[in-house]
């Protein structure tokens, strides 16, 4: 018999390019509503990011370290209401802390637990006497984020007089970092200052160029909603999604990766795979970077504007990580692992805070999570998984050879886990049975991103969530591709990408049902 | 908040938010004009981690009566420039053209990272008598013959920060090949670990890479043959390799880790052994053997189960087609006789490379390297290479990428 060539033969109202979260609920979305829907995955697993894999007898979680803004049933956040309207039900995992924080030589070793009051109780046990300044800090973050629900309830007809009278202080500090609003507006000391900004690593910038509007959002979304993983890792996300999406009439095709977005007279005519399917549509939601799209598969490539490629090279990659992955023959009581989350620095001491290595060196600051302490059956009994990341910006790994690769990643691994040891007291190296080590090498093949970066692009003031999305209409440079997920115009985290998705998808349902 | 907050001043604040867009069309006018180029890091994985290599036959070379080396160098005609780096004990996953059907078959690298760097890998491959693909490779398989082969895959590696310093290598048969590799890849290192291989054979015309196992063994490596029909002249230890054994040719087991490879029949008695040893799971190390040779007699296998023949029910694409299949060959086997290429990498369960999704049906699976992830399970998804048939089915499968 002959070896049998399948194709694709269908025309879609929409083709998404890439199942990751971004794509999965803008597929979800559209399939809801009838719409013929067509997502195409490079790998042969929905998700991107958000997945796992199985070494032995252990399944590592690939991405999430907590998910913000889901909030329980009582109080739902964004990510919440809209599994419900899709019509999901992940089993999650309540996370009492956001950190365990471990600054060695500041003398920092304290649980920061989620809730504004627990938070700043716990920041008043390492440095007494800053309550008052710190309510009003987090007053600040909430009507930053009650500004942020305001415009994206009213999307359609914003009353910018409105939103000025009843948010100034959204308005006054959106053109500012994290440190111009901080450090300017309120009176807090640096040991204080030091514990705050170790959330910095959540969202990979720097808090001299963080833009303080998602900072803040990001802060009140934490306390507000409190923080959750979940039960069965991000696969068990993904292929909730994937499935419900497939249940509602959406047509989902692994291991295919798109090779071109076709483009005729400035819009979007259809796609090709490597398959050398030919689909055709009028709609594209590109679940990749737009570094990829318009560098690589947008076709013909004169149909790019030079506007595009500006717009990709004036943007900055966000950071890239190392994960060391570890699956251990002792429990998390055992090892010691009491909390589920340690941020370790060396010190968070102004002067040293953000000396980021320029080389693949380990650096000062380490994340150290242990899932079996919030999800005790997350691996056999006797047994725990452990993980160890730190992250690097993008350009530090875009130099490493091949050759040099493996005995690279190793040796750093081998100071991860010393580094881990030290700080927080624990003998790890005699328990290893599974071990996998990621880098940005891993990240770069998995998803496809450039540099193998995961955090999209990041969000300093002029590129933060204001300016991207009042610019969002002039910045479509080719009709009917949008975008959508970590790459795209909210920013990064789960929750972002999973917004992304559903604002693109009723933007698209707009326009449709527009045509009749 | 209740107060107002002023930042810089009370106007500039507002100026500032007003020319948050200006600022934002200047940044990006302002930008290169360039095309964004792939990156060398991008690069780098790109050839590191191919889809798809092709490789042309330089060398052949014939190690014992059933066994053969292949030395394959890259086919740049069909658009391999270089050879991706590997990792000793990794395999190639090759896919081969048997009369039209496209099956995938596994072989180790049998040689060094090194001689990758420098152009060449090496595979060797022993004849399974009534074999469905290696007959074929030892008839067809000629000098310049091309192949097409997955980059290296697997993860059957010494890792100095899981493994012990001192291995032990209990292999059978072709089972030698991964080791060959290690052992060889260690002493280019330098990286100081040392190995007893215990290597299960028939008899001394049976030893692959015999002349160069005695060389590494002049040179500090302790190899230690034990023939299952030895010859007269034969002066080793005989039968098979049992937990006295291995403490015995290696002076104990303390502080060493074990690595398995061999055939299943090995697998099969040494799991009882090395039990005796008793030893955590972290220094137990076993590579992958593929399909179940006699799926009849796993654990749990349905009576009777073997000599049924069923319907599977693909969607593949947009198309649906129907295949027949055997109770006692896995699903996977089923799907490449019926020519629809399917993905595949390791063929032992765990990898995941396979996964599809169950529509309807009952199936049954087998345990040992059940690499299916939680959700997988619940939604329904499988593992083709390591699942049987139990009554007609209705799946999903994707194409191979
Ligand atoms: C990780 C790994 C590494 C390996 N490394 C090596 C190595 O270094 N050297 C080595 O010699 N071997 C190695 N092997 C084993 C090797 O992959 C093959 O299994 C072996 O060569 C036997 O192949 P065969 O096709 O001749 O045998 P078979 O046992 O016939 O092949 C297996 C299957 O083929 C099926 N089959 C029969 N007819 C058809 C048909 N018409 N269409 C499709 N399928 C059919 C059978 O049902 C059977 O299940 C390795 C295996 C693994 C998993
Ligand atoms: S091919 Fe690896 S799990 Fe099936």
């Amino acid at each position: 018999m002959k070896k049998r060539k399948t194709h694709l033969s269908s025309d879609y109202d929409v083709v998404i390019v890439g199942g990751g979260n971004g794509g999965l609920t803008a597929g979800c979305k559209l399939a809801a509503k009838g719409v013929k829907t067509l997502i195409l995955e490079k790998n042969n697993l929905p998700g991107g990011y958000a997945s796992s894999f199985v070494r032995g007898r252990f399944e590592f979680e690939t991405a999430l370290h907590a998910m913000a803004d889901l909030g329980s049933p009582e109080n739902p956040g964004a990510v919440r209401k809209l599994f419900d309207e899709i019509g999901i039900e992940p089993e999650w995992a309540f996370l009492p802390d956001v950190y365990h924080l471990v600054l060695p030589e500041d003398g920092v070793d304290g649980i920061l637990p989620t809730g504004v009051d627990a938070y700043i109780d716990g920041v008043d046990a390492l440095v007494p006497g800053h309550k008052k300044e710190l309510h009003r800090y987090f007053a600040l973050c909430n009507e930053v984020m009650d500004a942020l629900n305001y415009i994206e309830a009213h999307m359609d007809n914003l009353n910018k007089l409105y939103l000025l009278k009843r948010f100034p202080n959204f308005i006054r500090t959106a053109a500012y970092t994290v440190e111009e609003v901080t450090e300017r507006c309120f009176n807090l000391p640096e040991e204080v200052l030091d514990i705050l900004y170790a959330y910095w690593g959540y969202l990979g910038v720097p808090t001299t160029h963080l833009n303080f509007t998602i900072w803040a959002a990001m802060l009140s979304m934490y306390h507000d909603k409190k923080a959750y993983v979940p039960k069965y890792r991000s696969h068990d996300i993904s292929m909730a999604l994937a499935e419900r999406y497939t249940e509602l009439g959406g047509r989902i095709e692994l291991n295919t990766p798109v090779e071109k977005i076709l483009v005729d007279g400035g819009r979007v005519t259809g796609v090709e795979t490597s398959h050398g399917d030919m689909i055709r549509t009028n709609h594209v939601i590109a679940n990749v970077a737009p570094h990829a799209a318009y560098g690589r598969l947008v076709h013909p490539r004169e149909s790019v504007p030079e506007i595009a490629y500006r717009y990709c090279n004036s943007r900055e990659l966000g950071i890239t990580l190392v994960s060391v992955f570890l699956g251990l023959d002792i429990s998390c009581e055992e090892l010691g692992m009491t909390d589920y989350e340690y941020f370790i620095s060396d010190t968070m001491r102004r002067d040293r805070r953000y000396v980021l290595p320029t080389e693949p060196t380990l650096p000062q600051r380490m994340i150290v999570s242990c899932i079996n302490a919030v999800v005790p059956e997350a691996s056999p009994p006797g047994t725990c998984i452990l993980n160890l990341s730190i992250t690097y910006e993008a350009d530090v790994w875009n130099g490493v050879k091949a050759e040099e690769y493996v005995a690279l990643k190793q040796r750093l691994a081998d100071q991860m886990i010393e580094k881990a040891e030290k700080t927080l007291h624990l003998s790890i190296r005699p328990h290893i049975e599974e071990i996998e080590i990621a880098t940005p090498m891993t990240m770069a093949h998995y998803a496809g991103h450039t540099k193998g970066a995961v955090y999209g692009y990041k969000t300093t003031v002029w590129d933060s969530l204001i300016p991207r999305n009042l610019c969002i209409e002039e910045e479509q440079y080719i009709k009917n591709l949008e975008f959508v997920g970590g790459f795209s115009f909210r920013g990064v985290g789960y929750c972002s990408s999973y917004v992304s998705g559903s604002v693109v998808a009723e933007g698209i349902l707009k326009k449709l049902g527009g045509r009749g | 908040m209740s107060e107002k907050i002023v930042v810089k001043s009370k106007l500039g604040d507002l100026l500032a938010f007003v020319g948050l867009i200006r600022l934002r069309r200047k940044k990006i006018k302002s930008a290169s004009p360039e095309r964004p180029k792939e990156e060398f890091l991008n690069t780098v994985v790109r050839e590191m981690h191919p889809d798809r290599m092709f490789l042309k036959i330089s060398e052949i070379v014939q190690e014992t009566n059933s066994t053969r080396t292949f030395v394959l160098v890259p086919d740049a005609g069909r658009g391999t420039e270089k050879l991706a780096t590997f990792r000793a004990g990794q395999y190639l996953n090759l896919r081969i053209d048997i009369d039209g059907t496209e099956v995938s078959r596994n072989y180790s690298l049998s040689s060094t990272p090194a001689e990758a760097a420098a152009g060449t890998y090496r595979i060797t491959v022993r004849l399974k008598e009534g074999g469905f693909v290696t007959p074929r490779i030892f008839e067809n398989w000629k000098t310049g013959t091309t192949l097409e082969s997955s980059g290296p895959v697997g993860n059957f590696v010494y890792e100095g920060l899981r493994d012990k310093r001192h291995v032990i290598a209990v292999v059978g048969g072709c089972g030698i090949t991964p080791i060959y590799s290690m052992v060889r890849d260690s002493l280019d290192r330098k990286d100081g670990v040392s190995f007893t291989v215990i290597y299960g054979v028939r008899n001394s015309d049976d030893i692959i890479f015999a002349d160069s196992l005695e060389e590494l063994s002049r040179n500090g490596v302790a190899i230690h043959y034990v023939a299952s029909e030895p010859d007269e002249n034969w002066k080793g230890p005989k039968g098979f390799i049992t937990a006295g054994l291995i403490r015995e040719l290696s002076g104990g087991v303390e502080d060493r880790s074990i690595f398995l490879c061999g055939p299943q029949a090995m697998y099969r008695f040494l799991d009882g052994e090395i039990g005796k040893l008793n030893l955590p799971r972290r220094l137990v190390r076993r590579e992958l053997f593929g399909e179940a040779d006699d799926p009849a007699g796993l654990d749990g296998f349905p009576a009777g189960n073997a000599s049924r023949t069923y319907t599977l029910k693909v969607h593949m694409a947009d198309e649906v087609l129907e295949v027949p299949a055997s109770g006692g060959e896995t699903v996977l086997v089923s799907l490449e006789r019926a020519g629809l290429a399917p993905p595949s990498r390791c063929r032992s369960g765990e990898c995941g490379w396979c996964r599809s999704k169950l529509i309807s049906g009952d199936v049954f699976v087998r345990k040992e390297n059940d690499g299916r992830r939680i959700a997988d399970r619940k939604f329904g998804w499988f593992h083709p290479c390591s699942t049987y048939p139990v009554s007609d089915l209705e799946m999903r499968l994707p194409r191979a990428r």
